[in-house]
């Protein structure tokens, strides 16, 4: 039977990391499956699932996908079972609305967020995405996420303590070509904590200078002062 | 004390030489047994042999004086005649029941398991939905409110919803059932379930107990990412969206462009709870420098009017 435990649990807090975004993949005029419209240029599938293919059922119940409502039909997408994903053909980048349903146990409203549809490359210099064109590579834009359940309900810390896991896998142990793993977050630590580090050396400079000049300005309020006296 | 309204003195004599015959083969006894204008039962017969009996033995040793043996005797001779009527009566339908009989009271038993074991289903499937009902989301439409039994259901998600103390609760679902009284079909669904509501709250109860018992190692915690904190806002969010910007406005827009010029993009690849921290270190610093280079910028302006000043002065 379900537990009926909707008390929150007061200071407690749980992540679990997700992964959303899109691949899309040119259309080769030569090989056009039957039945795509003439104008759709791009096959694309748009998905939420966890890192590495890590389960995401336990905490996330449905998904809905909103798509550009003048180019499909029945724009809105609901999935309730995995993998949450929506395939389609298109020729146009636009924004997509998901929302992320939690289960009831966990007695919260879905969750919205947006992904911009990518088609074509966008990474790197002219001469590379003129290539990445050319070759019609598979341009991939996904995001990276936490969940974070602030005081989640006893059912769901429940749920969220014996199911799953926050940890990020580590690069060379990925099943899949994970591009979300432990090392990118430690690049991206790096490169943070490299830029605070620039940044505290500007600010000593200036405090430096701020010092110089306070003591200038006090010089020569004192020689004004002895001026005005004499 | 052998004197009995009912039973001469002459008939009881004839009754312990009927015994006496037959050796006390009740059934015998009974068959012989003529009495002018008495009709008497096997029981009626037995029970005043033993009440008999009783008596005499009473009145020759005084139960207080009676040895263990004698007494178990005499317990042993206490005849219940209205129970023995009953067992016989009892025996004699069972006897002259038919196969059918049997059967039909056989199925009806299995029937009636059925039913119980359908109720408890019933009650489990209540108890879902009204557990359902605790949790209403905010895209539903107000359609399932709208007739009289969904309002019903209404107050009831309310009452269970709402984190008062039982005892209001409980009063609160006595008075409605008073006012249920009148629709009929809320009425037995209601009734029907409050038992159920009241078990699974109690339930509840015992298993707070336990949770609060319940600690995570911090392997676990790390593994399930579970951490604490003084001041939280309950809810689910993105940890992307949790940058708290101690920077408004204008100086917002200053931060951004500084980061920007440090190569570092606005959003995160990887907003971890530790890459948020360090972003927000980030912001802070910014923010300082942002700062101390205003007050510079006045210490510079103030430097230079008063070397103008003091030039005037001079020169």
């Amino acid at each position: 039977m379900p537990s009926s435990n909707t008390k929150r649990l007061k200071g407690v807090s749980i992540y679990r990391p997700i992964v959303y975004g899109n691949i899309a993949v040119p259309v080769d005029p030569a090989e056009r499956p039957r039945g795509m419209p003439a104008d759709h240029t791009h096959q694309w599938t748009i998905s939420v699932k966890g890192v590495d293919g890590a389960d995401i059922t336990h905490f996330i119940k449905k998904v809905q996908f909103k798509l550009h409502a003048d180019t499909y039909a029945n724009p809105t997408r609901t999935l309730e079972h995995p993998p949450f994903e929506v395939s389609e053909s298109g020729w146009g980048e636009f924004e997509i609305q998901i929302k992320l349903f939690f289960h009831p146990e966990s007695n919260e409203k879905p969750l919205t967020l947006f992904h911009y549809l990518k088609l074509h490359p966008y990474n790197g210099d002219e001469a590379e995405l003129e290539l990445a064109r050319q070759q019609r590579r598979p341009v991939m834009s996904y995001n990276y996420d936490e969940l974070v359940f602030n005081e989640p309900t006893e059912a769901m810390y429940d749920i969220l303590t014996s199911k799953g896991s926050a940890k990020l896998p580590s690069k060379g142990k990925t099943k899949h070509r994970e591009e979300f793993v432990a090392e990118a977050e430690a690049v991206e630590l790096d490169r943070l904590g490299a830029g605070f580090k620039t940044v505290q050396e500007h600010v000593e400079k200036t405090r430096e200078k701020l010092a110089a000049k306070e003591k200038e300005v006090a010089e020569m309020k004192k020689r004004l002062e002895e001026l005005n006296n004499s | 004390m052998l004197k009995n309204d009912d039973w001469s003195r002459e008939e009881t004599d004839y009754l312990f030489s009927m015994c006496r015959e037959y050796d006390l083969r009740f059934p015998i006894i009974w068959d012989r047994y003529e009495w002018p204008s008495k009709q008497r039962s096997l029981e009626d017969l037995k029970a005043r042999y033993y009440a008999s009996c009783r008596s005499l033995m009473e009145l020759r040793t005084p139960m207080g004086q009676m040895s263990p043996e004698v007494l178990n005797q005499f317990n042993l001779y206490n005849f219940d005649k209205e129970r023995e009527v009953m067992r016989r009566s009892m025996a004699e339908r069972q006897f002259n029941k038919t196969q059918q009989q049997f059967a039909e009271e056989e199925m009806l038993l299995t029937e009636l398991k059925r039913i119980v074991a359908n109720q408890e289903k019933m009650f489990e499937e209540r108890r879902d939905f009204y557990q359902r009902l605790n949790f209403p989301t905010t895209t539903g439409s107000i359609q399932p409110y709208t007739g009289s039994q969904g309002l019903a259901h209404l107050r009831d998600m309310m009452l269970s919803s709402s984190d008062k103390s039982k005892k209001r609760k409980s009063v609160a679902l006595g008075q409605g059932s008073g006012a249920d009284a009148a629709q009929q079909t809320p009425t037995s669904a209601n009734s029907i379930d409050r038992p159920g509501i009241g078990g699974s709250a109690k339930e509840k109860d015992g298993k707070d107990l336990k949770r609060q018992v319940r600690k995570l190692t911090q392997e676990e915690e790390q593994l399930y990412g579970v951490s604490y904190h003084e001041k939280l806002s309950s809810g689910v969010k993105l940890r992307s969206g949790m940058v708290a910007s101690n920077v408004k406005g204008a100086t917002a827009a200053k931060v951004a462009t500084a980061l920007t010029q440090l190569g570092i993009a606005p959003r995160l690849t990887m907003p971890t709870a530790s890459a948020v921290q360090r972003y927000e270190q980030l912001q802070n610093a910014v923010g300082v420098l942002l700062d101390s280079k205003k007050l510079l910028d006045k210490l510079e302006q103030e430097a230079r009017v008063l070397k103008a000043q003091l030039e005037l002065k001079e020169g």
